[in-house]
């Protein structure tokens, strides 16, 4: 299968997701005591459901929006415990880390529809 | 002809809705005429147009928020926090049940769906947030333990398997301490207040879609989980394990039923009609529900890897939910609703898997505890339902309230799977899962087994009912009976779910005890609490040896040498050892254990020197006493 490369021409929401992902690893990483409530509720926010924003999005154009928000849901979850389970079986966990994955794991379905499978159906 | 400069306070108004030239000077303007009046007025009504539905339920929630922050927490009693919660609370609810039933009895269109997914939320928060508004500190000692492991990881970054079994399915606990990290907190006990709503929200999108695809109707699906959150009495919605791994559980059973339900032979990998399976033999039994959601042999492949993935991470999560799953499939299977028919085996091994593999820091200790139920159903009945069924007369009551509660919600259950099946429309699937958790009878679950068959049965059974009612709806009398029956559900949740409030809520001075506590004991104490309702481990949570009297029983009696050897005859801890009385754990041994009210003044003036005790620290709810073996 052949990839063509269109990341020049990200959709709006394509960008808003990537800043979102970034700020928020950013604010993930910075010292305790800082960013207050904003800080808190954005972290909830991303690290539970933000692999499930940009899965969501993706998954839109297969299936209705409400069966698409429940994989979404399921896909956002399941990557945190399972980055963070990693993780402590590694004995590598910590804060940024299991983070970084779920900022990977979001930067990745973000830009996936970018990349669009040449010839076939992509579904 | 009209007076110039005259009127202009209305101007700024008239020009944000472009009725008037904002070039032309103030002075110079017109006063608005009652024509211009009546446009702007239209205009603005038909500019609200789309969001006036949203306004009086928000506003109903709003107000009963703000009710339920002037409750006052002295007032909570042994009925709980109904005997704290202001009349206009009530009335906020019950307003918002009628506007909700208005609107599902009322117009139909997309708009529709929006509106009663507002009043949902509403009934979510409501409900379920009730406490944390009324509530000084977050609710619930089980839960501050919970933040005391999540504490444990995101400081320490491992989870000592040996010092609790939760530890050795630390999935939640690794999650919540990433939150907790990334929201810059020293520990979790910010989130527990509102954990609960956060948690119930999350469980709506499976179920709606499990509603939808099963009863085939949206409004038999809001029925239906309007009714959920209105018995879902068994309060494991709080910051643990057992919430997580229900959404997940939840999510997994809604991609089965609305991709792989159907028994056409699929194209993809593991997709095979279960031939085998008498129920769907020469249609024996019509297909339930909508047909399944289609999709491309790919996103199926895809949705097939997701389900392994999300019954991976569910089996490192929780120790029932898994198993549940695997029932669920299995039972899905069975009955032709599942053409998955290798995915309950590949679940199974996944969970088998982890308990062999990653939990045998614990279970190398405990197979008594694990195996030695296995089987004995009337010990396990006897275990969950007998040994709570006891404690003072309004306790009793509650706990009654609470098992009629949930005997009717399982009989309607029966009885609406009974009347669609006479209409030929039997609810194979919803009866199936509704009834599979009843299998997890046969393993010990502690002492809360049938509250979580409840938790796990309940959702399927109040869509059940939802379905046969909305199947009624033609007849006269059924839409107000259904109003009537959802304003009684009211009171009675909030009896049965928050009617141990007396004894689960947290006060500030018992954490000001614990505080203290850990300012005076140093690392490796003993740390004993004559009952369970203690708020401690919130930090330092493996770092002391918590337990109980030796002798729990005899101590709460007050019986000279169960206090004398609070730890039996054992060694002397170097470290010392102390003991906490909180007024939660008085009232609890007096509301559910079956002790007199007074009991800690019997035991109190047994707590001096010759008994080895010493009173360092006391406020009005806590007190604490260092110990040491008598001479």
């Amino acid at each position: 299968m052949r990839f063509t490369n269109t990341m020049t021409t990200l959709r709006p929401v394509q960008i808003v997701l990537l800043s979102w992902t970034l700020l928020s690893f950013v604010l993930a990483v910075l010292p305790p005591d800082m960013g207050g409530t904003v800080r808190a509720l954005n972290a909830v926010l991303f690290i539970t459901l933000g692999p499930g924003c940009a899965l969501f999005l993706l998954l839109l154009e297969y299936m209705p929006p409400a069966e698409a928000a429940v994989v979404a849901i399921g896909t956002s979850l399941v990557t945190l415990v399972l980055g963070s389970q990693v993780l402590l079986i590694m004995g590598f966990w910590r804060t940024w880390g299991v983070t970084g994955i779920v900022a990977l794991v979001t930067a990745a379905l973000t830009l996936l529809p970018s990349l669009r499978a040449v010839g076939g159906d992509a579904r | 002809m009209r007076r110039r400069g005259a009127g202009t306070s209305a101007a700024p108004i008239l020009a944000l809705f472009g009725l008037i030239d904002q070039r032309v000077p103030v002075s110079r303007r017109l006063p608005p005429s009652r024509d211009d009046l009546l446009r702007v007025r239209d205009r603005t009504l038909a500019g609200l147009a789309p969001v006036q539905p949203l306004i009086f339920p928000v506003l109903v929630v709003v107000t009963g928020c703000a009710a339920a922050t002037a409750g006052d927490q002295e007032r909570i009693g042994s009925w709980g926090l109904v005997q704290a919660l202001p009349g206009l609370y009530f009335i906020s609810l019950a307003l918002l049940t009628v506007s909700f039933f208005m609107e599902l009895f009322g117009r139909g269109g997309r708009e529709r769906q929006v509106v009663l997914a507002v009043h949902l939320v509403g009934l979510v928060v409501l409900l379920h947030g009730v406490a944390g508004f009324l509530e000084q500190e977050p609710r619930f000692p089980t839960a501050w333990l919970h933040a005391g492991y999540t504490e444990q990881i995101l400081e320490r970054h491992f989870a000592p398997g040996s010092v609790d079994a939760r530890f050795t399915w630390p999935g939640f606990f690794g999650a919540a301490a990433t939150v907790t990290g990334a929201a810059g907190l020293d520990s979790a006990i910010p989130l527990l207040r509102w954990a609960p709503i956060f948690m119930v929200l999350l469980y709506l999108p499976p179920l709606f879609v499990i509603g939808r695809q099963l009863t085939g109707s949206v409004t038999a699906t809001w029925l239906g989980l309007w009714m959920f959150l209105l018995v879902n009495w068994v309060g494991q919605d709080y910051f643990a394990p057992q919430t997580l791994g229900f959404t997940l559980y939840l999510t997994a059973v809604a991609m089965l039923v609305a991709f792989f339900r159907q028994p056409s032979p699929g194209p993809g990998p593991l997709e095979q009609t279960p031939r085998w399976s008498w129920l769907t033999r020469g249609d024996l039994l019509a297909f339930d529900g909508r047909p399944d959601v289609e999709t491309a042999p790919r996103t199926r492949v895809a949705l097939i890897i997701l389900l392994m993935v999300i019954q991976a991470g569910l089996a490192m999560t929780h120790q029932l939910s898994p198993i549940v799953l695997v029932l669920a499939c299995g039972g899905l299977v069975l009955v032709g609703r599942c053409r998955l028919t290798v995915l309950p085996v590949i679940a199974g091994v996944f969970t088998l898997a982890w308990i062999s593999v990653g939990t045998t820091d614990y279970w190398l200790g405990h197979l008594d505890t694990i195996f030695g139920g296995v089987g004995n159903v009337q010990e396990v009945l006897s275990n969950s339902v007998g040994e709570r069924v006891e404690g003072s007369t309004v306790h009793l009551v509650v706990v009654r309230l609470r098992l009629a509660l949930t005997a009717s919600v399982w009989a309607m259950m029966v009885a609406a799977a009974l009347l669609l099946w006479f209409r030929r429309r039997p609810p194979l699937t919803l009866f199936t899962l509704g009834i599979v958790p009843f299998a997890t009878l046969a393993q010990n679950y502690g002492d809360e087994g049938v509250m979580r068959i409840f938790l796990f049965s309940s959702p399927f059974a109040c869509l059940l009912v939802g379905q046969a009612v909305t199947s009624l709806l033609h007849l006269p009398r059924v839409k107000p009976a259904a109003l009537v029956a959802a304003l009684t559900l009211l009171p009675l949740f909030l009896v049965t779910r928050y009617g141990n409030e007396s004894f689960e809520q947290v006060r500030p001075d018992e954490i000001d005890a614990i505080h203290a506590l850990y300012r005076l004991a140093p690392r490796g104490a003993d740390l004993v609490s004559p009952t369970s309702q203690v708020p401690w481990r919130f930090t330092y949570a493996t770092d002391y040896d918590y337990g109980r009297p030796e002798y729990a029983d005899a101590f709460l009696t007050g019986r000279r040498p169960a206090v004398r050897w609070l730890l039996g005859g054992g060694a002397e801890n170097a470290s010392g050892a102390y003991l906490v009385v909180t007024r939660s754990q008085e009232i609890y041994a007096y509301e559910a254990l079956g002790q007199p009210r007074d009991w800690f003044d019997e035991v109190r003036p047994k707590l001096h020197s010759k008994n080895g005790y010493r009173l360092l620290f006391r406020n009005q709810d806590a007190s604490i006493y260092e110990y040491e073996v008598p001479r």
